[in-house]
């Protein structure tokens, strides 16, 4: 059977006024569903956060019957129909990949969501604008208090976070960076993550990294000190340029699937 | 004047203790313009509800006595009261005049705060819809002449909407103002609401309401309610009429009304029959401001168009209602106390025996109102309880209904004052 997301909804804005957490998921699923070939729209709605099951957004509607909230539950659904892009690798490269994936989903999530909300400037001049544009008074002035305090539960509740500062933040970021950097380097050009019979062989964790990276590389954020952590290895902004290049990765939305 | 003067010895220490006497004394003026005997013995029965309806006071002693002899017949009025308890702490078990819904209150009120009639009460509510209420509400009767009160009242709720598969939790702040006039009762609100609607497995189209919003809104409510009984009619007529308006602030930006228009009459061999109507509508002042389904209409039930579970007409997500913008009802109803022995085991003076007929429709848009009615017809019993609401027990049976309807064919139990 065929899997198609005949409407598949993201979340907040693509025409600007997106956060950066959410560009940073919905470009990993629009990468991942173009990967399988799987047609899409992409629909606004202001209160994506609330129609998700676990507070992930985007969602992906699909069939106007199933919500998949976030890449991960995405990737989970796609598999159990079928759709599963390291069905070649083996056991251990599995385990790899599912590591790597978890360290993209755990680490760098949460230095996007410390710059995004908890960087003062990066905070009120993208995050909050992007957050209450739809949203009226007195909710515009309620919501982000609310949001902002949920953001710091939920990292300080992950132990090495407990006492955050911008230097833990910097030093977070260099260590992603370089671990990322350390398995893209395995092979000669750093094409994808995983090879098979000597060509790059394009996985869910190529998706997901690429998400992440094109969305930090190229959101304009006042305060822009995790991107240059990230960009200080070169590997990470060359595999990201060969994604867009050599597979027609896009980082931005398809502007014919614009509903 | 006729020759009848009407005066009142109010005297400190008739029963007033906290509460000050200039406070009363308004309430006591509509004696003064009585003319005859038969007025003033008219003007104190409703100077009795009056006080009554303050809550301030549980004895009201009313006197009319002539001075005898005197040629001048005097005639003195002694009204005598005995203030309530300062604190009262109580439970009730209370049903939604509107839906079949009920909840179990545990109260408690402060009277006479600062010696005005003030009382403060605090409620707790727990019930079939709300899963935890809590409401602070300050209450003062003013302007007597017009039998009016003003509360303010705060509330957190928590509710569940079972037929459609969402909650909600509201914070409520309210300005009431209540007056008599027009032969009823009109209720003034503001309102300023805090809404979230959330939920865990509903359909996709339900999950798409979910989220925060807020209305800031004005209403006005008129009910006159002439019927010899509330439960079981058989002569008199009652009008509902609300009117909402919303769009100061906030999300919310409609108009909506919604009246309940019914009327009663005996038949002969025993019979009542009660003719109910109810419509309403909601419009939206711009084409991009949605209404939520918390603000929606919605049709079919015991309480409603019989033979229909609960919500079940109209539009419907994965068999759960989404409610309708416009909305209309009919109900056609005859009823008797029960053959041969109406007085069962003591029972049957409270049950009477009914056949209805009803019919309406839901939809989103004014052109379709008409173009699909639903009917049902069936029998059943009525059983009184407590002279507070009462229960039905009916066989329905639908003869008309769209496709996605969810239709109850066979018995159909329901609990509520006021149904079609």
């Amino acid at each position: 059977a065929v899997v198609s997301t005949q409407s598949g909804h993201y979340g907040r804005d693509p025409r600007g006024n997106e956060m950066l957490h959410s560009r940073c998921e919905s470009t990993s699923m629009r990468v991942l569903l173009d990967q399988h070939s799987l047609s899409y729209s992409i629909d606004f709605k202001p209160n994506v956060e609330y129609i998700s099951s676990n507070g992930r957004f985007p969602v992906a509607i699909i069939n106007e019957s199933d919500i998949v909230s976030g890449f991960s539950e995405l990737v989970v659904y796609l598999k159990k129909r079928g759709y599963f892009l390291g069905e070649s690798l083996s056991n251990e490269e599995l385990n790899e990949m599912e590591t790597y994936i978890s360290l993209v989903t755990n680490r760098l999530e949460s230095l996007v969501l410390y710059t995004s909300w908890l960087i003062m400037d990066n905070y009120n001049h993208v995050t909050l604008p992007a957050y209450t544009a739809d949203l009226t008074w007195p909710l515009s002035t309620i919501l982000p208090f609310y949001k902002r305090r949920q953001v710091l539960r939920v990292l300080t509740s992950k132990g090495e976070w407990n006492d955050i500062s911008e230097e833990m933040m910097l030093a977070e970021g260099r260590s992603v960076g370089s671990s990322l950097a350390f398995r893209l380097g395995r092979y000669d050009t750093p094409g994808s993550f995983f090879r098979t019979d000597n060509e790059d062989k394009v996985t869910e964790l190529d998706c997901i990294v690429f998400g992440y990276l094109n969305a930090i590389f190229f959101t304009k954020l006042p305060n822009y000190k995790l991107k240059r952590a990230l960009g200080q290895q070169s590997r990470l902004i060359e595999f990201c340029k060969h994604m867009e290049n050599a597979r027609g990765f896009s980082g931005r939305p398809n502007q014919r699937n614009l509903r | 004047s006729s020759g009848i003067n009407a005066e009142w010895p109010l005297r400190p220490g008739t029963g007033l203790k906290r509460v000050k006497s200039d406070v009363v004394v308004p309430f006591l003026k509509p004696l003064l313009a009585t003319n005859t005997f038969g007025e003033l013995v008219a003007a104190t029965k409703v100077l009795r509800r009056t006080l009554e309806e303050t809550d301030a006071f549980n004895e009201i002693v009313i006197d009319i006595s002539k001075h005898a002899p005197s040629p001048s017949k005097e005639v003195v009025v002694s009204v005598c009261v005995k203030e309530n308890r300062r604190i009262t702490v109580g439970m009730t078990v209370k049903n939604d005049v509107n839906s079949t819904d009920g909840s179990f209150d545990v109260y408690g009120k402060l009277r006479n705060l600062f010696g005005r009639m003030e009382s403060l009460s605090v409620k707790y509510s727990k019930g079939t819809n709300i899963l935890s209420g809590c409401h602070v509400t300050l209450h003062k009767p003013i302007f007597p002449q017009l039998r009016s009160h003003v509360l303010f009242t705060t509330s957190t709720e928590q509710t569940l909407n079972r037929s459609s598969g969402f909650s909600t939790s509201d914070y409520l702040a309210r300005l009431e103002y209540q007056f008599e006039g027009l032969g009823g009762l009109h209720v003034c609100q503001g309102d300023g609401l805090w809404q979230q609607i959330h939920g865990s497995k509903a359909p996709v189209a339900v999950r798409e309401e979910y989220g925060h919003h807020t209305k800031f809104c004005v209403r006005h409510e008129y009910t006159r309610d002439r019927r010899d009984d509330n439960l079981t009619p058989t002569r008199g007529s009652r009008v509902s009429v609300k009117s909402e308006l919303a769009g100061f602030l906030g999300d919310a930006n409609h108009v909506r009304v919604d009246g309940d228009v019914s009327k009663s009459t005996r038949l002969p061999l025993g019979l009542a029959a009660t003719l109910t109507a109810r419509a309403g509508f909601i419009h939206t002042f711009s084409e991009t401001s949605r209404v939520p389904i918390t603000e929606r209409f919605f049709c079919g039930g015991p309480g409603s168009v019989r033979g229909f579970f609960t919500d079940g007409v109209g539009d419907q997500a994965g068999g759960r209602p989404l409610g309708g913008l416009y909305h209309w009802g009919v109900g056609l109803s005859l009823h008797r106390h029960l053959p041969f022995s109406p007085y069962i085991w003591g029972l049957g003076k409270f049950m009477r025996l009914h056949g209805f007929v009803n019919t309406g429709s839901l939809e989103s848009q004014p052109g379709e109102l008409m173009a699909k009615p639903r009917v049902s017809v069936g029998s059943g019993l009525i059983i009184k309880v407590a002279d507070r609401f009462k229960m039905e027990i009916n066989y329905a049976l639908p003869l008309l209904f769209a496709p996605g309807d969810t239709i109850n064919r066979g018995f159909q139990f329901g609990i509520g004052i006021n149904f079609l």
